[in-house]
């Protein structure tokens, strides 16, 4: 498995994570656990966003990596 | 007659001539007259009062004045929608204040406006700062409007480069627990609907204070019993997740997968889910 695919995963496995904490936020009665599963999915976009960029450059710095 | 019955009859009979001139004189607000406006209405309240308590002795003569103040009026109004001079003559013209960021001091002096005077009225619209400021008029009713310098207006999406839904008015449906029929029509509902949705919801119509239905079709409502926890809509956010869900999932599963063919499949799929999540996204995320 090649860097560029461990990055593609990351990156899924993130965006999955932060699609599940959004929905749990929307379907949660409890303000308090609504809060914190909207924070936890505001802090894994932005991990999300982080982790784009860096396969990004990763994917200039070694053009094979990229399907 | 009797004294007091005379201005009895006097004050109830103008009482319904005023509310009727009044009404003639259409739906302007009294804080959007111009200084004419407000001169015309001040005779005729003169002109009412004296009247009705018999100061001015003759009512015939009161009544007189009373129609010409109000219908004078009238008919300048009329004219002055045919004539844009005539209008600048009663209506008087607006002023600029400020052009490109610079105070025209002229223009100011001649409205015997002082520097403060033009500041609180900025502060009124926000604006505390004199830099923050393109262009801005004194219309003739009084208020100053201001264009702000184009970096220092709020941010709009077209600033953002963002698509948005239009959206349109929402319609009110449900008023102190009774549907009202007109709004469901033009919002294209009916009564099943509104039954189906409140039951899914589990509100009783009669608990219902208001409910209004925006233009994608969720029914917002508020109830008289503020205690009761009711899912608000959520539709739309939840079909955003799930949609992202679905996409990462889909990437997880290319990547894992052995197979050729499923990976092939997989990856489609992919740019096929991509390309839905950023057709929906500005009707779904509002």
């Amino acid at each position: 498995m090649t860097v560029g695919t461990q990055m593609q995963q990351a990156i899924a496995g993130v965006q999955s994570a932060s699609a599940t904490m959004k929905t749990f936020a929307l379907e949660t009665q409890d303000q308090q656990a609504k809060k914190e599963y909207q924070q936890l999915a505001q802090s894994l976009d932005s991990a999300l966003q982080t982790l784009k960029k860096r396969q990004q450059f990763i994917e200039q710095q070694e053009p094979q990596y990229k399907q | 007659m009797k004294e007091w019955v005379e201005i009895l009859l006097r004050t109830i009979i103008l009482f319904f001539v005023t509310l009727g001139l009044v009404k003639i004189r259409g739906k302007k607000h009294p804080t959007k007259m111009t200084a004419f406006d407000y001169i015309s209405y001040g005779v005729i309240i003169i002109l009412v009062t004296l009247t009705s308590v018999k100061i001015i002795e003759n009512w015939v003569f009161g009544v007189i004045a009373l129609m010409v103040w109000s219908l004078f009026p009238v008919g300048l109004d009329y004219l002055s929608m045919k004539s844009k001079m005539l209008y600048e003559f009663i209506h008087g013209k607006e002023t600029v204040l400020i052009k490109n960021g610079k105070i025209l001091e002229e223009n100011i002096s001649k409205l015997k406006m002082t520097g403060e005077d033009l500041l609180r009225e900025l502060r009124t619209k926000n604006v505390f700062s004199l830099a923050d400021v393109e262009f801005a008029m004194l219309e003739t009713t009084g208020d100053v409007n201001v264009l702000l310098k184009s970096d220092k207006k709020p941010i709009t999406a077209k600033d953002l480069g963002e698509k948005v839904s239009m959206s349109k008015e929402s319609q009110t449906i449900i008023l102190d627990g009774n549907i009202i029929d007109e709004a469901l029509f033009n919002a294209g509902l009916n009564r099943d609907w509104v039954g189906t949705q409140l039951n899914g919801m589990g509100i009783s119509i009669d608990n219902v204070f208001i409910g209004q239905v925006d233009s994608s079709g969720d029914l917002f409502v508020d109830l008289f019993d503020d205690s009761i926890q009711h899912p608000q809509p959520k539709v739309k956010d939840l079909l955003y997740a799930n949609l992202q869900k679905v996409h990462a999932d889909l990437i997880t599963y290319s990547l894992e997968t052995e197979n050729s063919t499923a990976k092939e499949m997989y990856l489609k799929n992919i740019k096929k889910i991509d390309k839905m999540i950023k057709k929906l996204k500005p009707y779904l995320i509002n």
